[in-house]
């Protein structure tokens, strides 16, 4: 018992410092984050950064407010009439809640990929070429073809879509449409991707593309990643956060949580106890 | 012999409740299709019933006579003179003045206009017959199916023996306007009136109709002003129609002073009546699209405005045009209001203009129901065959537009 006391106490002291020692700087801080829908709180007094150009994993059983979180860091939340989110979100060092943000200004910097894959009803080429044509990033067609192309080969669609561009988005298989998402998202180059368990509806070999994606986009995005799959959160993120009923239980390295968790509910969710 | 029937257990009986619930199914089933079957038998009734009685509308008998080139000099332009002659050299045993007017009548009000358009090096003419003749050559001769007397009936089988008499489709019936003879009389003038009418409606009402829905569904904040707003329209949608053509008399003629009878105002009047029809199947057709493509546009960066008009709109499109579609027929077959504002006057000739004193297809079907000529009776049921034709036009065309503009999801 004593021995078993010993070496937590010990890990613990030990992931203190691997937190606040972070190597990397914080691309985004969140401090003191409630929200709330009605009067039913859904988030308590989050403290979370989100380092750049790394891979952060939110993890925690369902309901928890992951995707709550998510949704306040590009401020989705304000769709939500009921919805009350407090405490301080800066992306850069400036809030993004302060009273003269311009959530679009913002939410061309923070992309976001949903749970469930939402291509436009349009053709794959539109899909893409969306956000850069409302935010004028190409000056002419070509630019905007070779916009269209780069994202696609970088979501690693372009070789199966490569001829069919003017298909509908809505007809590629549920994997390709997740894809499609990505791309879309990345066309536009924001600084911060958001992703709320991209591959839940996936089959391993989608999800195997889409975590490989991660990794390449991870060299200049910033990605923070919801997922229920403890491997792959171990396999693709860098941090991991642990949100147990709307509290952040645990952060840290995402190899300590794993092996050493510290705190005893993250390692019941990680063993396969809760949840 | 054994009353033991063996029962698979994977046969419905084997599950307690299952035949009966199995029952009910097929019953229902039942009395679906037993509604569908009376509502077609109903609609059949109607098409057949007013088919049989209108289709005569679509044509008339003509009659021919000989004619010389040299009759339309002596004539000199004076075309009742021309027919005149014409009719004593075809008929020379018909003599009297009594028997020469009685033949006349066989003769239809419009021969005139026929033969001053005509060239005069024809060696014949067929001359349109008189709506009585018509009648009677339609009803075969029959004793009381028209107002001719013995003696107009023996002449007209004896025109028919000596090949005399046709048949043709009388395309004056869709060109023509109003007119107190029936030979002349055609639903061309009601049906520009209801053509330019439903113009007038459908470009105030749609885009007013699509904005208001926009506005409330996609920006309007949503609190009890809004849904106070939204029962009204609901309400409005189910006010009588001849309430929306008194605010009509009263408001564009009487105080704006818009010209009677027009299109315009009888547009203006219809697309009152339509508006609530069509903010409310806007919205619904807003409502259905899903909040995910609104936040795929959102989280793009996109403004409110964008998403709206880029995403949901043109998806919401197919269920607005629908929605549209649906109530421009019903303004196409609304009497009552038209009538407040004065479009049931007797107006002979086409509307040339919005301004211009029109009729409406279902004021025109009104007034000839009420007209005591049996031809007018037959022009009555002419009529609501146009008019359903002209429905189904309608339909037809919101279906292709749904096609066109449907997106597959
Ligand atoms: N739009 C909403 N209105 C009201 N309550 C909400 C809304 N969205 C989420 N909640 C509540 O907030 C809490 C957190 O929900 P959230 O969607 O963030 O969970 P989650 O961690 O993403 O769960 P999951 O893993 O199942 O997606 C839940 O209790 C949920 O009921
Ligand atoms: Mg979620």
């Amino acid at each position: 018992m004593v021995e078993i006391m010993d070496t937590y106490i010990e890990i613990k002291s030990v992931n203190v410092m691997a937190t606040t020692d972070n190597p990397t700087p914080p691309k985004m801080t969140t401090k003191n984050v409630s929200v709330s829908y009605d009067n039913n709180r859904a988030l308590k007094n989050v403290h979370l950064n989100i380092a750049e150009n790394r891979v952060t994993a939110l993890i925690g059983p369902s309901g928890c407010g992951k995707t709550t979180y998510l949704r306040c860091l590009n401020r989705m939340n304000d769709l939500i009439a009921t919805c009350k989110v407090e405490g301080e979100i800066k992306l850069g060092g400036h809030d993004i809640y302060a009273r003269d943000v311009d959530v679009e200004v913002l939410r061309r910097r923070i992309g976001m990929v949903f749970q469930k894959a939402n291509p436009f009803p349009k053709s794959i080429f539109d899909n893409v070429a969306y956000g850069p044509r409302i935010h004028g990033l190409a000056n002419s067609k070509e630019e905007l073809d070779a916009i269209v192309q780069k994202s696609l080969r970088r979501a690693g669609l372009l070789d199966e879509v490569e001829n069919r561009l003017n298909a509908s988005g809505t007809s590629l298989s549920g994997g390709q449409q997740q894809r499609l998402c990505i791309a879309r998202a990345i066309a536009i180059e924001p600084e911060v991707i958001l992703m709320d368990e991209p591959c839940s509806a996936l089959d391993p070999i989608a999800t195997a593309k889409i975590e490989e994606l991660i990794n390449e986009l991870k060299e200049r995005y910033t990605i923070v990643i919801v997922t229920h799959s403890m491997q792959q959160a171990a396999r693709v993120s860098d941090y991991t956060a642990y949100f147990h009923l709307g509290e952040l239980v645990e952060q840290g390295e995402t190899n300590r949580i794993f092996t050493a968790p510290k705190n005893s509910k993250t390692e019941a969710y990680i063993t396969g106890r809760i949840g | 012999m054994t009353d033991l029937i063996q029962i698979s257990p994977l046969s419905a009986k084997a599950v307690p409740g299952l035949t009966g619930r199995y029952r009910t199914e097929r019953n229902f089933q039942r009395l679906g299709r037993l509604a569908i079957a009376m509502s077609l038998g109903f609609l059949m009734f109607l098409i057949v019933s007013i088919s049989y009685q209108g289709v005569g509308a679509f044509f008339k008998t003509e009659i021919r006579f000989d004619v010389e080139p040299a009759w339309h000099d002596e004539a000199a332009g004076d075309s009742y003179a021309l027919l005149r002659h014409i009719v004593r050299e075809a008929e020379p045993e018909i003599s009297g003045r009594k028997a020469r007017r009685d033949f006349f009548r066989l003769i239809g009000a419009d021969a005139e206009d026929v033969l001053r358009a005509t060239i005069p090096d024809k060696k014949f003419i067929w001359l349109p017959a008189s709506d009585d003749m018509d009648m009677a050559v339609k009803a075969d001769f029959e004793e009381g199916a028209s107002r001719l007397t013995e003696q107009q009936l023996d002449w007209v089988r004896m025109l028919a023996e000596e090949d005399r008499t046709r048949t043709r489709f009388n395309m004056g019936f869709l060109t023509n306007g109003d007119s107190r003879d029936a030979e002349r009389a055609g639903v061309g003038g009601a049906l520009i009136g209801s053509l330019l009418t439903l113009v007038i409606c459908f470009l105030l009402s749609f885009f007013v109709g699509v904005m208001t829905a926009v506005y409330l569904e996609e920006f309007a904040a949503k609190n009890n002003w809004t849904a106070f707003l939204e029962v009204n329209i609901n309400n409005l949608a189910s006010v009588p129609s001849i309430i929306f053509g008194l605010l009509g008399l009263a408001l564009f003629l009487n105080i704006f002073g818009l010209p009677r009878s027009s299109s315009l105002v009888g547009g203006m009047v219809l697309a009152l009546m339509t508006l609530p029809t069509i903010i409310i199947a806007s919205r619904v057709s807003l409502q259905a699209i899903p909040p995910s493509i609104r936040e795929a546009a959102l989280a793009l960066g996109a403004t409110q405005i964008q998403m709206v008009f880029h995403h949901v709109v043109p998806l919401a499109l197919p269920g607005m045009l629908t929605g549209a579609i649906l109530g421009m027929a019903r303004a196409l077959g609304e009497t009552a209001p038209l009538m407040m504002i004065g479009m049931v006057a007797f107006i002979a000739d086409p509307p040339g203009s919005f301004t211009d004193p029109a009729t409406a297809m279902p004021v025109q079907i009104f007034l000839w129901s009420d007209s005591p000529e049996r031809a007018f009776a037959e022009k009555t049921a002419g009529a609501i065959i146009v008019l359903i034709l002209f429905l189904i036009l309608m339909n037809l065309g919101a279906v292709l537009l749904r096609r066109k503009f449907e997106k597959k999801w």
